[in-house]
């Protein structure tokens, strides 16, 4: 079981969108890992943009059978996350 | 590149125009200024080497004349004295550079190529910003449509108003808040706060069709369950995967004084209650457009009326706005407005005195909307509404229909009986009241009766996705021989309506229905019917239903 990480930056908007559509293509290209963690610990802000983002990679992972869970999440960005009720989609550690 | 070289040393001249071609380059020789003006004007050069003295006038002297060209041109002057006054002087009248002769051509040759790229950044630069400028003009003008038809869809959409408070400031992007409050056909009234992801046209497109849709529902008589879920579905298939609407909906029901909530993706609803306590309904589902339908439970909350006094929700713009120190308004300061609300002026006043005062003119990020719904006014509102009296004492309307085989998947029915009833000026209560059971019984005759579809589904939040398409499955095999009779009598002298529905079915136990629990999906059922009307008779085997309602019972 291989899993690969995702650093997310400080500001997690549409201007990290290209940056991040970028990288988790990369990481799907590779068969081989089957596990995938976004690394939350630095996120302080994250707008309906980013959260557009993960549901869009969060399909394509779930239909290539690789699993996407959050971690690292802090009060305010867990707070966004669950008005949102993203842990219905991910795993929020 | 091609060069022109003003000197009228005709062997240095040729030395320069050997080495330039040498490099690669066109290299055309003119002896004074006059021919080289001639030169400039009958075709564009990409560099210009410009000696100091010429038999017609000094160099220094021309500069004005290749500056005031059409198009840009570096020049580089070549001068016998190294005169750093003159040289100061040539820059001022437009000289990109200087060589001082003896001339070394490498150096020449560096300085060349130096002006011309630095010619080459400046034009390249001045395309990026006429593109940037067109870019920007082009989204100014699509922020204004958006705007424009947001306007126009939206004035339209504020039903009646009383009772519910409703504010929108939009911030100077548009950012696609939507307040929807209509009154069904069975009187219930909806109120329901939509927000799209984005800004200017994107938001626009994500959220007028929707609400185009929700509209065309509440005025069918759906549940809120109903219209959400379809709302759900219809985003998650229309909008690409990474756009959605965060939306709270709220149905208040008369009859039955509850109210349903739903919140997806909304900040906390707050319920300011009688006994002056605030309760706050967090977010329980997803914001629509995400999940699949099989996937999507809207987890809506049943209250009862009788203890809230207002409803207050409002979108994001609200809490997130910054203020002047980076702090966001937030939730906290909220709670402290609402826990001192001394009823002095509208809820929806204090809130935006309070963010005007905190916000200090500044732009909004995003537009501020919110609702106070004064939900023990309506309810008063409700129940000592003026009863108007109709002018004519005598009169009787009798309508049958019968709808037999594929046509009673198609045929809307219940629409059919609302317009009949405001066709012959029935009164709002009575005709609300009426519509109510009419639809329930319809639905009971065509769901259970003919398409043999279970109760039990329809009557669970989560599962009502999956009991529409077993509904549509069995809808487009419905039977030659299915047959839904109704016989509509209405007496305006006495208000009293009676209705008769059979349907082709194999019946029900009527007791075993009875034990439906009303608090459930769209509160309606038996126990409902039999509250609404003055009589109820169901005949053997459950098949065919009788009821008689009147005005004022």
């Amino acid at each position: 079981m291989s899993e690969k990480s995702l650093q997310i930056p400080e500001r997690f908007d549409f201007g990290y969108h290209k940056e991040f559509t970028n990288q988790y293509q990369k990481v799907l290209e590779d068969k081989s890992i089957n596990n995938i963690a976004l690394d939350f610990s630095k996120v302080g802000y994250l707008d309906s943009s980013a959260l557009g983002m993960m549901v869009l990679f969060q399909k394509k992972a779930k239909a290539q059978g690789v699993s996407v869970r959050i971690r690292g999440a802090k009060e305010s960005a867990k707070e966004i996350l669950q008005i949102a009720n993203f842990d219905r989609l991910f795993d929020i550690s | 590149m091609r060069i022109l070289i003003i000197e009228d040393d005709s062997l240095f001249a040729e030395i320069l125009q050997t080495f330039l071609e040498d490099q690669g380059c066109n290299a055309l020789t003119t002896e004074n200024i006059s021919s080289a003006k001639a030169q400039l004007l009958a075709s564009p050069f990409d560099f210009i080497l410009l000696d100091n003295h010429l038999p017609d006038g000094d160099g220094i002297n021309f500069l004005p004349f290749i500056r005031s060209l059409k198009y840009q041109v570096p020049v580089v002057m070549i001068t016998a004295e190294d005169n750093q006054i003159l040289m100061a002087e040539a820059f001022d009248k437009g000289a990109d550079d200087f060589l001082i002769k003896p001339i070394s051509m490498d150096l020449l040759w560096k300085k060349i190529e130096r002006s011309r790229l630095l010619y080459d950044k400046e034009a390249y630069l001045v395309s990026q910003t006429r593109k940037l400028e067109k870019l920007v003009n082009q989204q100014e003008q699509e922020e204004h449509l958006a705007r424009y038809v947001y306007e126009h869809v939206a004035s339209t959409l504020s039903g009646e108003t009383e009772c519910i408070d409703t504010y929108i400031q939009s911030s100077s992007s548009f950012n696609g808040d939507v307040f929807i409050c209509e009154t069904a056909p069975n009187g219930n009234r909806f109120v329901i706060l939509a927000d799209a992801t984005g800004h200017g046209l994107a938001a626009a497109i994500s959220i007028l069709p929707l609400v185009a849709t929700i509209r065309a529902m509440i005025r069918k008589g759906l549940s809120l369950a109903h219209i959400v879920h379809e709302a759900n579905r219809k985003l998650n298939k229309e909008l690409p995967d990474d756009k959605f609407v965060t939306l709270i909906g709220v149905e208040i029901n008369f009859h039955n004084q509850s109210l349903q909530l739903f919140n997806g993706g909304m900040p906390d609803v707050i319920a300011l209650m009688n006994d002056r306590t605030n309760i706050k309904y967090p977010s329980t589902s997803m914001a629509l457009g995400i999940l699949d339908p099989e996937d999507f439970d809207p987890a809506i909350t049943v209250l009862q009326t009788h203890s809230i006094k207002n409803l207050f929700f409002y979108s994001d713009g609200l809490i997130e706005q910054p203020g002047p120190d980076g702090d966001s308004f937030g939730m906290g300061r909220l709670m402290n407005i609402l826990e001192k609300y001394d009823n002095k002026e509208p809820i929806v006043s204090r809130v935006v005195n309070h963010f005007t005062v905190f916000n200090e003119m500044a732009e909004l990020l995003d537009d501020l909307s919110m609702c106070d719904l004064q939900v023990d006014k309506l309810m008063d509102k409700h129940l000592y509404e003026v009863k108007t009296e109709s002018a004519i004492a005598h009169g009787r309307i009798t309508a049958h229909f019968e709808i037999e085989g594929g046509l009673v998947a198609t045929a809307d029915l219940v629409g059919c009986l609302d317009s009949l009833m405001r066709n012959v000026d029935m009164v709002g209560d009575l005709r609300q009241r009426a519509f109510t059971v009419f639809a329930e019984l319809i639905s009971n005759g065509l769901d259970h009766g003919i398409l043999d579809l279970d109760s039990e589904l329809k009557n669970d939040f989560a599962g009502f996705a999956e009991y529409l398409e077993l509904k549509q499955e069995r809808l487009a095999n419905v039977p030659e021989h299915a047959n839904l009779g109704m016989k509509f009598v209405f007496t305006p002298a006495t208000n009293e309506i009676e209705f008769e529905i059979t349907d082709s079915g194999k019946g029900y136990e009527i007791t075993k229905v009875a034990d439906i629990n009303d608090q459930k999906l769209s509160g309606r059922g038996v126990k409902l019917i039999n509250k609404l009307c003055k009589h109820v008779e169901v005949f053997a085997p459950g098949n065919k239903t009788q009821v008689t309602l009147k005005r004022d019972y």
